[in-house]
């Protein structure tokens, strides 16, 4: 079954054309890359996807689970399943890590009709998840990215992820400023949550996170629209190659 | 803004008789009045809040009426009236007050009808003191706290006009925590505080408005090693005005300040903040700074913040800012991606903005950011 379908869609900012007609399926158990040049439209798409305001969508439409979800607020997307792994995550001093997570676990229980989960289990949850990613408990308690290292936020964003357990998680640029081993801890982080009912979208630069999280499908978006879509071996291509050869197809 | 009538004002005070502690001797405050101290036109001081409903007589008995319990103060402060405290009073009062920048002190001193005494003793080091509200229009509060004596003061006010004296001793501590809740009338609050050598006085101040509501607060770092720390928030909305002005004087060399104010200002309401810092010429090695910062969440709310630094020292570290700004529409993006609502969302965020100068539970209860 499709997890996310868009079809044709059309996005610009001002009156600049970012993206000119995207297709895309992503059903459940599959892992997908989109790879493409600096400035091809791949954080866009990320970011339209999640509900974003800062951009016009001209035409197509972006459907969840067979419902449409662009007229629907960030937050709402987010209760249906939607997750986004921010490239850059923000930092919000004087509210802690745990109370953001916290309240996000929570606004999904209330969209659920679900009960709150007890301070206690919420705890342990955290923190287990926490040592899965090798960050110290101790993080939990400061600022939300607070003076968080480059890699730390990265971590801080899959951790996220394996908290709220989203049907669909967008995961833009995840792998940057990673070192190998903590581009291995997110990867295994990522590849332990991965199932048979949901679905991750690897959004990247390069292909060196797909050493680790092996893709079904990897697609290359060059300015605004998908030029090509294979398996795992197109993504090796590329980085032999690089992107130029797509590009002027 | 309004023009106060100065030899209406004068008038007034002139033929006023008091009858609480009439053997004060009033006749010098008069002088200072009579001199020009009161507000004139285009003051700066009063730029932005109308001075003439603080100084016009016909606020003296003012449209109080304030809905929020306070306190009552405690049996082991002194009155003003009684005898055993008169020396105190006459020593103390008015010497950490300059009634020339503060002739509204200057009034309540010609009118003072009630004050209380707290005095803690030398090298005792247990106080702790809840000073609510007193039974007066004019009042006063003398703090003396002892050489190498200890105190935290615990104050809720909503002004009417209350002048707070504070004196801090060589090698003395005064945490002084101040709780202001929302007031209906026009507030006038002075906090004038003389810190002696290796002095430290720390104020953490929790603001609401009022229809009028003026903070003074002026500190003297009087010897080497005094150190002060002012730490205040506000949460304002609807249409409650603050005006926070606040004078750091280094009179001696060796002394620290730290300055750290935030405010969220909603609806129609209106912060002022000024935060002055002077160096003598003779305060050499002086460290100070200064930082306020405001959150403006609504279009109709207004927001002044002015720093200002006289330095007349050649070799000290001072540095001050003061920025105005909305919500991050980025971090707001950011919450509702994980499922947290808008409104949660500006909520959580306040919260954080103001917890940064928020250390007390009594301070989030009335600013309304528990978690």
């Amino acid at each position: 079954m499709n997890l996310l379908e868009i079809s044709d869609l059309a996005v610009s900012v001002g009156n600049q054309p970012i993206l000119r007609g995207i297709d895309l399926n992503v059903c459940a158990g599959e892992v997908h890359a989109i790879m493409g040049p600096n400035g091809s439209g791949k954080s866009t798409l990320a970011n339209v996807i999640a509900g974003r305001e800062d951009y016009q969508i001209d035409r197509g439409r972006i459907a969840l689970e067979g419902q449409e979800i662009t007229t629907l607020s960030p937050e709402e997307r987010a209760h249906r399943g939607l997750f986004l792994a921010f490239q850059y995550p923000i930092e919000i001093p004087g509210v802690s890590n745990m109370e953001f997570l916290k309240a996000a676990v929570d606004s999904h229980a209330r969209a659920a009709g679900d009960p709150e989960i007890t301070a206690v289990d919420f705890m342990q949850m955290a923190r287990s998840a926490a040592e899965q990613l090798g960050l110290n408990p101790e993080f939990l308690k400061r600022g939300v990215n607070e003076g968080f290292s480059g890699g730390e936020k990265k971590r801080n964003e899959i951790l996220q992820m394996l908290i709220l357990k989203p049907k669909v998680s967008i995961l833009d640029e995840t792998d940057s400023g990673l070192d190998i081993d903590a581009l291995r801890i997110v990867a295994n982080g990522i590849s332990a949550f991965t199932n048979t009912i949901n679905a991750v979208v690897l959004v990247t630069h390069y292909q060196r996170l797909l050493d680790h999280i092996e893709p079904d499908f990897v697609h290359v978006i060059a300015n605004g629209s998908i030029v090509r879509s294979g398996d795992h071996s197109l993504a090796l291509e590329l980085e032999e190659k690089g992107y130029s050869w797509l590009e002027n197809d | 803004m309004g023009l106060v009538d100065a030899a209406s004002v004068i008038e007034t005070l002139e033929a006023f008789e008091p009858r609480y502690l009439p053997w004060l001797d009033r006749h010098d405050t008069l002088a200072v009045l009579k001199d020009g101290a009161l507000p004139r036109p285009n003051s700066e001081a009063w730029k932005y809040t109308d001075p003439v409903p603080f100084f016009d007589p016909q606020y003296d008995v003012s449209d109080r009426g304030d809905t929020t319990p306070i306190p009552t103060t405690p049996s082991h402060t002194v009155g003003f009236e009684s005898d055993t405290v008169r020396k105190l009073v006459t020593t103390y009062i008015n010497q950490a007050v300059d009634q020339r920048r503060y002739p509204l002190a200057a009034i309540n001193y010609l009118k003072i009808d009630c004050g209380v005494v707290i005095h803690v003793q030398p090298g005792d080091k247990t106080e702790s003191i809840e000073l609510g509200e007193l039974d007066g229009q004019f009042q006063r509060v003398l703090v003396i706290v002892e050489a190498e004596a200890r105190l935290e003061l615990i104050e809720t006010t909503t002004g009417s006009n209350r002048i707070v004296e504070c004196f801090v001793a060589p090698g003395a501590k005064l945490r002084h925590r101040r709780l202001q809740p929302p007031g209906t009338g026009v507030d006038y609050n002075l906090v004038a505080i003389n810190i002696a050598e290796n002095g430290s006085y720390s104020l953490s101040q929790y603001s609401t408005g009022a229809r009028l509501r003026r903070n003074d607060i002026s500190v003297n770092i009087l010897g080497n090693g005094a150190e002060a720390e002012l730490t205040g928030a506000w949460q304002l909305n609807e249409a409650l005005h603050l005006d926070n002005q606040i004078s750091v004087n280094h009179m001696f060399a060796g002394g620290t300040s730290r300055q750290h104010f935030r405010g969220n200002v909603d609806d129609r309401a209106k912060s002022i903040f000024n935060g002055r810092i002077y160096i003598a010429p003779n305060a050499q090695q002086t460290n100070a700074t200064l930082t306020n910062r405001n959150l403006v969440v609504s279009s109709e709310a207004e927001v002044y913040t002015k720093p200002e630094l006289e330095i007349y020292a050649n070799d000290v570290v001072c540095s001050h800012g003061a920025t105005v700004g909305q919500l991050d529409t980025d971090a707001l993006f950011y919450f509702q991606s994980r499922g947290i609502g808008e409104a949660d969302a500006r909520a959580i965020l306040i919260r954080g903005f103001l917890n940064e100068v928020v250390s007390h539970a009594d301070g989030r209860t009335l600013l309304g950011i528990e978690t």
